[in-house]
């Protein structure tokens, strides 16, 4: 049971017809009270299938879940908790009829194709590759799969903001004051926009921007489906709506009138994910409309040690520039901050060194549970978050890692699954190396070491036909080193390989299945009891299978056609475009553990810990946006929109510099806000990368040191 | 392992895959056509949605049958919930149509060939359906408590649309299908181990026949049998939101 203030009992039992806006800074209780205002009005007979409790990102709804989940409430229905675009997600595909005849969509009999980002990437992948060879984006040197999602991106910025997709480059070219081969680069831009916006239109597929823009322009006014809605859901609770899209906003103010009692709950400071599209400042459009505005304002979480920290830290951001550049980046002892730091480290890996020290330190002598312990860091590499992992597990210290994407063809189940079907489908024409053919034993025979793996590939594969020769015709006395075990294992291996050479072509992932149920997750296989080896399989079949189901939009199930699906898969993963990322699971897994994470994403999980260690602050990763030049956030904003009427706004160094710092001012705060107890610096003269390390955050530490002696 | 456990595995379930794929597809597809109906899409805007012989050919049946339901109101693709010892028990209807004095219960069912009645009566879905909606339904009359005898729940076959089964509901069949529910809820929770079943013919529909070392290849499925679960089932819930 929590113990609610007075404040948050009022807000509470507020009568339920109304309109509640209700801000205040991270770890005030906001949450909180929306989740107690959801379980009061179940309580209080409120049909809970007519409850809405909208987040801008899944991972924030997770209180509300819990709290339904761990609650005893009245019988009855159940409450939805969405986001807008799961909200317009389920519209489309409910009213597809209306929105296939309205929407300019070609196929009106056929039922849609929704395109999760990697398909969406493979479609645009299709239509702009023979673009490329002749001459777009000839200016841009990014990888090719970053190409493809910035113009996706694009789209989904226009469909967030409500501006036509045909005006996305004129819109950049406006604002861009450089080298003029930019603007073909803009004017390319706009070409492959358009280019697959009519080929969606034509096969009846919508990415993430068309079913926003199908839900917003098409369905939202048709009055069927906008009674459906506002029947259906007559109690609103918005939580984070700073998060979110203007075109969010437009929906909820619409919305407004329709809906018995609305929560709107604003987390001040926030907007962390301006760069995705969110606007804080629309957002406040929703305020002006409650009849009440409340505030909580104090923190449950911040000890006074750390909110001073917040203080001085707002007296340096609201100064009106960063600190410049010093020559030397090392920064003091802090007098009376809850701040620590190693004296002096030269190198990255030291840094890393100590932090797995102090953590040791921390879990062992201070008693600090590992939960309440996070590492986090602006960009979190593969190789930052093996480095960390590695030395803190050699201190049996749980660790727990998010990534908002992880690579799936880097798991070694994920590549020993497709150097099997290589050797199952020789028509693909695509060559294992011997090397990959020994690591698929590797992984696929149990307990078989890394010697008898290269030994067994090196006689029984030939690599110009991809065929593997029995284990009854090697020599006795290798057969004895191999051992007979292992021999056994192979023979059932191959037999169940050639054997399905024999049969008829079946589509990639049925092939995935029969695989692994068959054969690799049988006793004596290397699938067998691997739980996580069975998660990246599930994974990559997954994959498949949505694959193949959003390039067989009429569900023809022509098993030939599927095959060479197979072939286009692995090719399309082999060049990044396909399962590059794919979405890993928010559940927290194991809780008692030392989380590892972008700082961004410790901010969107919105879960505050007692300490947290702030990994390379002399990185300009923690200030600077990534390099987009396709793009851009604030550009395609209506923020601009709105400061630039006149037309003639061009965005300048002045205005990248000011955004950095309002990002940075936001960033610390927000974190601040979620620390209890103390802040570990991991500084190193030499990043990650070796360079020496002057990053505005690190001056700004700097500065607020020196304001503070 | 599943639900406990959440620990995928993707096996196959039955065979023959393909086929089987494609009825689950045709068969989400059907539901997905009566509930827009339901919703008071235009006949004509579904009706070209009934694209496939199979498809069609439940469709017509299904708008050729009189469910006689004008003086009910009706509630579509219904979630409904309730607390169960520690746990939540949900349940999602394909229709609730509440009358004055009668609540019915629709589930459509696509099966190949008509199933036993007395199948269906020992099924879960049929004894959770029934005493779910007398714990939780009163939300769906204004608090107004339904009483078991009001209720019926009617598997409607689209293979055979004029052989629905039917099953009424009485006081003495709730108290006995919610005491049997807790009781397996409670047994289930109090299990630290869950030994392997003795009847090995489950096991060649089960995913997970390879971890248990119950078995090589999926069985092909007989009528009856309906896929415990899918890789690819989903409910509204499970619907994936594509992350910005």
């Amino acid at each position: 049971m929590i113990n609610l203030t007075s404040q948050q009992l009022a807000i509470r039992d507020a009568p339920i017809p109304g309109r509640i806006a209700l801000s205040g800074p991270a770890g005030s209780g906001k949450t909180t009270v929306g989740v107690e205002r959801m379980l009061h009005l179940v309580r209080q007979g409120v049909f809970a299938n007519s409850i809405l409790v909208l987040t801008p990102q899944r991972t924030l709804a997770n209180p509300y879940y819990n709290s339904l989940q761990q609650n005893s409430l009245p019988a009855g229905g159940q409450v939805s908790l969405l986001t807008v675009g799961g909200l317009a997600r389920r519209a489309v595909d409910l009213f597809w009829p209306l929105a296939a005849e309205n929407g300019g969509f070609t196929h009106i009999d056929q039922p849609p194709v929704f395109l999760t980002l990697e398909t969406a990437q493979y479609h645009m992948a299709h239509l702009v590759r023979p673009l490329l060879d002749e001459g777009y984006f000839e200016s841009v040197v990014i990888d090719r799969n970053r190409l493809y999602s910035q113009i996706l991106d694009n789209l989904n910025k226009a469909a967030f903001v409500g501006f036509p997709n045909t005006e996305i480059s004129a819109r950049l070219d406006s604002a861009w004051a450089g080298d003029n081969a930019q603007r073909r680069v803009f004017s390319d831009v706009q070409e492959c926009a358009n280019r697959f916006r009519k080929y969606c239109l034509d096969n009846n597929m919508l990415d993430f921007s068309l079913q926003m823009e199908t839900f917003w322009n098409v369905l939202w006014p048709n009055p069927i489906v906008h009674n459906y809605l506002t029947q259906s859901y007559q109690h609103l609770i918005y939580d984070n709506p700073e998060e979110d899209v203007p075109r969010a906003h437009d929906l909820i103010l619409d919305w407004l009138p329709d809906l018995t009692s609305s929560l709107f709950i604003f987390d001040q400071g926030g907007g962390y994910r301006q760069f995705l599209g969110a606007d804080p400042e629309s957002a406040m459009r929703l305020r002006q409309q409650c009849d009440q505005d409340l505030i909580l304002d104090t923190s449950f979480v911040m000890s006074p040690q750390i909110n001073s920290l917040v203080t001085a830290f707002d007296r340096v951001f609201s100064a009106s520039q960063l600190p410049a550049s010093q020559a030397n980046p090392e920064i003091d002892q802090a007098l009376e901050f809850p701040i620590s730091f190693p004296a002096s480290t030269r190198f990255f890996p030291q840094m890393l060194e100590w932090v797995s020290n102090e953590i040791f330190y921390l879990i062992h002598d201070h008693k600090v549970p590992p939960s309440e312990i996070v590492v986090l860091a602006p960009f979190l590499s593969d190789s930052l978050r093996f480095s960390l992992v590695n030395r803190l597990e050699s201190q049996n210290i749980p660790t727990r890692s998010h990534r908002p994407s992880r690579s799936l063809r880097d798991e070694p189940a994920s590549q020993a699954l497709l150097t099997l079907a290589a050797l199952a489908h020789p028509s693909w024409n695509i060559h294992p190396s011997i090397f990959d053919v020994a690591y698929a034993f590797l992984f696929c025979i149990q307990d078989m070491d890394l010697v008898r793996t290269q030994l067994l590939a090196s006689i029984v594969y030939r690599y110009k036909d991809m065929s593997l020769s029995p284990f009854d015709l090697i020599k006795p006395d290798i057969q004895d080193r191999i051992t007979f075990t292992f021999g056994n294992r192979y023979a059932q291996l191959k037999k169940w390989l050639d054997s399905y050479r024999q049969e008829s072509a079946q589509p990639f992932d049925h092939f995935m299945r029969r695989l692994f149920g068959e054969i690799l997750s049988q006793p004596g296989f290397g699938f067998h009891n691997n739980y996580d080896a069975a998660r990246v399989a599930t994974s990559l079949i997954e994959s498949i299978r949505k694959f193949r189901l959003a390039m067989d939009p009429a569900y023809s199930f022509q098993t030939g056609s599927s095959l060479d699906l197979g072939r286009e898969y692995i090719h399309l993963l082999d060049d990044g475009v396909l399962a590059a990322q794919y979405l890993e699971s928010w559940k927290p897994g194991l809780q008692e553990a030392v989380l590892i994470a972008p700082a961004h994403t410790f901010l969107m999980m919105n879960q505050p810990a007692k300490v947290q260690f702030w990994l390379d602050p002399g990185s300009n990763g923690w200030v600077e946006r990534l390099n987009q030049p396709l793009t851009h956030p604030y550009v395609l904003s209506r923020n601009w929109e709105r400061s630039s009427v006149t037309g003639n706004h061009i965005w300048t160094d002045a205005d990248e510099v000011a955004a950095n710092k309002k990002t940075l001012a936001r960033f610390v705060s927000g974190l601040l806000h979620r620390c209890r107890g103390r802040l570990y610096l991991g500084i190193s003269n030499f990043g990650e990368n070796g360079f020496e390390q002057r990053g505005a955050l690190l001056r700004t530490f700097q500065h607020v040191f020196q304001n503070e002696k | 392992m599943r639900y406990i456990e959440q620990f995928a595995w993707p096996a196959v379930e039955s065979e023959p895959l393909l086929e089987n794929e494609r009825r689950q597809l045709e068969g989400q597809f059907f539901h997905r056509l009566v509930h827009q109906h339901w919703l008071g899409l235009p006949l004509d805007k579904l009706s070209r949605m009934a694209n496939t012989p199979t498809l069609n050919q439940w469709w017509e049946n299904y708008l050729s049958y009189d469910f006689k339901l004008k003086d009910f109101v009706t509630f579509p693709e219904l979630n409904l919930t309730s607390q169960i010892g520690k746990h939540k028990l949900i349940a999602k209807y394909d229709l609730v149509a509440i009358g004055h004095d009668k609540v019915l219960i629709f589930d459509w069912k696509t099966f190949q060939k008509r199933p036993r009645d007395e199948w269906l009566a020992v099924r879960y879905q049929t004894r959770v359906y029934r005493s779910l909606l007398i714990q939780s339904g009163g939300c769906l009359k204004n608090n107004e408590p339904i009483n078991p005898e009001q209720v019926e729940m009617i598997y409607w076959l689209a293979n055979f649309p004029n052989q629905p089964i039917r099953f009424p509901y009485s006081t003495t069949q709730f108290v006995r299908d919610w005491q049997h529910l807790e009781l397996m809820i409670t047994r289930i929770d109090e299990q630290d181990e869950f030994p392997l079943t003795a009847d090995e013919k489950k096991c060649n529909y089960c995913l997970y026949r390879s971890f248990c070392d119950r078995g090589i290849s999926a069985a092909i499925i007989e009528d009856e049998y309906e896929p415990l679960f899918e890789m690819s089932e989903l409910t509204l819930d499970q619907i994936p939101e594509i992350e910005f």
